[in-house]
């Protein structure tokens, strides 16, 4: 009795987390699946198999591609301005000064935010009528700009939502760079000094080839994290208007309990699936690759 | 040291975006504040200048036409719980996997590690039906251990790298003095990893504090919602009443930002740890 629990003991401790994770995130996802493969309408207890109906469906309709193009829309807008902040921002605070450490954990506060109280703040900070983004440009004297209709207008309402995700996750996409920026040997910085290289060259020679990888590594993490994005766009515009920012995971909700179409909710939901797990084997295979490199 | 043009430019354009960009970070958050604070007369005239006139009531207002203490009650219990459940769940699963012999162990990590990509709303569906035929929708405990669950891997593998930078040397120690498995973990191993459990309560608790999609889905009844939900279903019915708002947005946010201002290293390292996760 004695000998059998000293070898079961480890798997007793594994046990219980096994269980939960397989209960509520495996088998689910599995049956995810398998529901995606039927017609059934999340209520009532009977359904049929449809076999790949829902999918074909799905790819005929014209609002799944509108997804598929708004959530990449916002994906590449995000990636490419909060990455370019993040850099600017990890290479001007880098200095540990108390003026810079302070800095750095003000902007790391929008982080802290509750995605509801971000878009609450955004829907009043880019009205048109009374918003501080209009009222400023307004009183810069740009009315062009102080007229747009962020949340209202098909043309503007995505880069609403660009903006707001931008301003909560700079700071923290900062921190990441930081990491990356002390990793650099200060060696090189001397060497460079010595040459007499101005500060452009500096970033452009030394700095920003040594934070490539994670540069690579963030915007994969960006990726992988905005492409299931429903929340902001839930409480910011609601998809509209005319489904300018109905993003992929907005698609699935609305088809789940608005049209009662779990089955193809599901096969939205799968679909999701798949496209993240792609670009987490391809952020597994990158890190793998770095630590051969190193 | 020779100091030319393009040092003064690249300096201006330094103190230039550091300041356009914390303004930008701040002036939203100070409106937000100043607001809470306006009569509805004053807002209505001057939505965003200064004002003297400070109205505390507007937060009274909130609490109670809000029903934050039910809410916030219900935050707390579901996000207290789900940090204790992945803990007592994961820290033992890590430690197995990192110190004791067992078979497959390979396999089990990169199970575990599966979970790190299956995006929530893959589960959405099928826990629903779940729920619903085992009559568990408006419960917390339901919220809890959805939370748990999903939350579970990340910590999992983070304490497996953890153990592995604890000597083995301690283990075997008390391993001869006749501690078995369960003893061992619980007088030796686990008091040691006061930073891990921080980092993974922050990173645990930090989504059902602020999470709104599950409680959307698995919560009906206003009395067992938390308070993201509650603060959505709230703007919906005073939509107007931006005073209102804001005094139940700065509420909810406070708690939060006066915790990561005390324990600043805590809370980033366990928010910046769950960026692997994306």
């Amino acid at each position: 009795m004695q000998k059998l629990r000293k070898i079961t003991a480890p798997y007793m401790l594994i046990l219980p987390a096994f269980i939960l994770y397989t209960s509520i995130m495996f088998i689910p996802a599995l049956e995810n699946i398998r529901i995606s493969f039927t017609n059934w309408d999340g209520l009532s207890q009977t359904y049929d198999y449809i076999s790949y109906h829902n999918y074909a469906q799905i790819m005929k309709d014209q609002d799944f591609w509108n997804a598929i193009f708004v959530t990449f829309k916002i994906v590449i807008l995000v990636i490419l301005i909060q990455q370019t902040f993040g850099i600017l921002l990890a290479v001007i605070l880098e200095k540990n000064t108390r003026k810079n450490v302070f800095l750095r954990s003000l902007f790391f506060i929008p982080c802290l935010l509750n995605t509801v109280v971000v878009g609450l703040i955004f829907s009043y900070a880019l009205n048109v009528n009374f918003g501080i983004l209009n009222n400023f440009f307004n009183n810069i004297g740009l009315q062009k700009l102080a007229s747009i209709d962020w949340l209202g207008d098909a043309r503007y309402a995505s880069w609403a939502i660009v903006m707001t995700i931008v301003w909560q996750y700079s700071g923290y996409s900062s921190l990441l760079y930081l990491g990356a920026l002390k990793d650099i040997p200060k060696e090189l910085y001397e060497s460079c000094e010595l040459d007499g290289a101005s500060p452009w060259q500096r970033f452009w020679k030394i700095t920003f080839p040594l934070i490539s990888p994670a540069l690579t590594l963030n915007c994969l993490i960006t990726l992988i994290g905005t492409i299931r994005l429903f929340d902001i766009p839930f409480v910011l515009t609601n998809g509209g208007p005319a489904k300018a920012t109905q993003t992929i995971a907005m698609l699935l909700y609305r088809d789940t309990f608005h049209y009662r179409n779990a089955g193809r909710g599901a096969a939205n939901a799968t679909i999701l699936m798949a496209i993240i797990i792609v670009f987490s084997v391809i952020q597994t295979w990158y890190l793998r690759k770095r630590e051969v490199n190193m | 040291m020779r100091r030319d043009i393009s040092y003064w430019i690249y300096k201006i354009l330094k103190i230039l975006f550091v300041s356009i960009f914390s303004i930008a970070i701040i002036y939203p958050l100070l409106v937000t504040i100043m607001i809470s604070l306006k009569p509805v007369e004053v807002f209505t005239m001057n939505p965003l200048g200064f004002t003297t006139q400070i109205r505390l009531e507007n937060y009274i207002d909130a609490w109670v036409k809000g029903k934050i203490s039910i809410m916030l009650l219900n935050t707390i219990i579901v996000t207290f719980m789900t940090i204790v459940i992945v803990i007592l769940f994961a820290s033992p699963a890590g430690f197995a996997l990192s110190k004791l012999k067992i078979k497959g162990e390979k396999l089990i990590y990169n199970y575990f590690l599966l979970g790190l990509i299956i995006p929530i709303q893959a589960v959405m569906i099928p826990l629903m039906k779940l729920s619903n035929m085992t009559n568990m929708t408006n419960k917390l405990s339901t919220l809890i251990i959805i939370y748990s669950g999903w939350l579970l891997c990340f910590p999992i593998l983070l304490y497996t790298g953890f153990y592995k930078s604890i000597p083995t040397e301690v283990i075997e120690a008390a391993r001869i003095d006749g501690c078995n498995v369960f003893s061992l973990f619980r007088r030796i191993i686990f008091p040691m990893t006061k930073s891990a459990n921080l980092m993974v309560a922050i990173f645990t608790g930090m989504v059902p504090w602020r999470d709104f999609f599950i409680p959307l889905i698995f919560t009906t009844e206003n009395t067992k919602r938390t308070l993201a939900i509650g603060l959505f279903n709230f703007q919906g019915s005073y939509f107007n009443d931006w005073t209102i708002i804001f005094a139940m947005v700065v509420l909810m946010s406070l708690p939060l930002i006066l915790l990561y201002l005390f324990s600043q290293k805590a809370f980033i390292s366990g928010v910046m740890a769950g960026s692997i996760k994306g």
